[in-house]
């Protein structure tokens, strides 16, 4: 005889598991039961496992099942997302690479004429036109001019903090 | 609208690809209602945490709905759920702020769901939370929810033979617990 199993052990579990255990049970095997440690460690785990099951199955806080299902859908479709935008990001992630190559190679190509373009930024940045006391001068002269800059300065202002702001809601 | 079109394709092309039959909202409700308790209870007991228990039975259940191939039939979605319910278990016991399973303090497995109606019961929480969380789940397994051995070893991952050999020792050591419980009590 095996030492760790006896062979009336599942006689015993199927009692148990009926809830014929011990009213509808032979008056042998509760015998058997009183003499073997084995099957009498059955009972004693099996009865106290089931109790515990039926007081903890009472205890249970259950969610609704609607939501759960919901939210399953909405992380379902947020996999479906990401996988459709997996190959996309890809390619940006490309385009940018290339990009970044390209301008390299460019200021590689242009190197030697950048004392020439420091240059020619310094003569810009000192043009008249670009001083803020020659640009207000010229507006103050003309009322219709102060007008003419604002407005486009204003949309501009808007437009740009209306992209900020969708970029930064996107993200 | 194209972009639409394009998640659908792949939602149905995963699925078709895999053979999986979706549960629909009503299905999964029938399903949810018949196993619901009985994961609870596995969980509440196996963690001795209420409020765990309820947080990892809803990640069971989006994992067992998003699953691209679910088995079929009640009894292999059931054991797919627990088993789903036991790995989300030890990978909570495996986050970095506890090293391993086994070195986690008994303490934190103490039964706490307020109840004490029948001596078992009130025996078994104490005899359970001095077990090892893997001896509490395969006790579950087998004497709560009557898994055979080759199924808790499909939902622990643990082999058929490893079952019987823990089992053995898990029973032998919550047995002498319960006596020795029930000895002080008289």
């Amino acid at each position: 005889m095996n030492p760790g199993h006896c062979t009336r052990e599942n006689e015993v579990m199927d009692l148990l598991r009926s809830g014929r255990w011990p009213a509808a049970c032979e008056p042998e095997l509760r015998e058997h039961v009183a003499a073997c440690s084995l099957c009498a460690q059955t009972v004693l785990l099996k009865s106290s496992f089931a109790d515990a099951l039926v007081q903890a199955k009472d205890a249970a806080r259950l969610q609704s099942p609607g939501l759960l299902w919901w939210r399953a859908q909405l992380r379902r479709r947020h996999a479906a997302v990401q996988r459709v935008n997996r190959p996309i990001a890809g390619a940006q992630r490309f385009a940018l690479l290339i990009n970044l190559l390209a301008a390299v190679a460019l200021l590689a190509s242009q190197w030697r004429h950048v004392d020439r373009l420091t240059a020619w930024l310094s003569d810009v940045a000192e043009a008249p036109v670009f001083h803020p006391a020659t640009l207000w001068a010229m507006v103050s002269q003309q009322p219709g001019w102060s007008l003419m800059l604002l407005i486009p300065f204003a949309v501009a202002l808007v437009v740009l903090g209306g992209i900020t702001v969708y970029l930064a809601s996107e993200r | 609208m194209i972009w639409d079109y394009s998640i659908a394709r792949v939602e149905t092309g995963a699925a078709a690809q895999d053979s999986a039959q979706p549960m629909d909202n009503e299905a999964f409700a029938a399903f949810y209602e018949r196993s619901a308790r009985s994961l609870w209870a596995y969980l509440a007991r196996v963690c001795g945490n209420p409020a765990l228990a309820d947080d990892l039975m809803q990640e069971a259940y989006l994992h067992f709905l998003g699953a691209a191939r679910v088995p079929d039939g009640e009894v292999a979605c059931r054991r797919y759920l627990f088993r789903i319910a036991t790995n989300l278990m030890r990978d909570h016991w495996r986050r970095p702020r506890t090293s391993s399973i086994d070195e986690l303090p008994e303490t934190l497995f103490a039964v706490s769901d307020g109840s004490s109606a029948s001596d078992a019961h009130a025996m078994l929480g104490p005899a359970m939370a001095q077990m090892r969380p893997r001896d509490r789940q395969i006790l579950w397994l087998a004497y709560a929810e009557d898994y055979s051995h080759r199924e808790i070893a499909e939902i622990t991952g643990l082999n058929s033979a490893s079952i019987r050999l823990l089992l053995f020792r898990a029973r032998r050591k919550v047995a002498r617990l319960l006596r020795s419980a029930k000895g002080g009590r008289a």
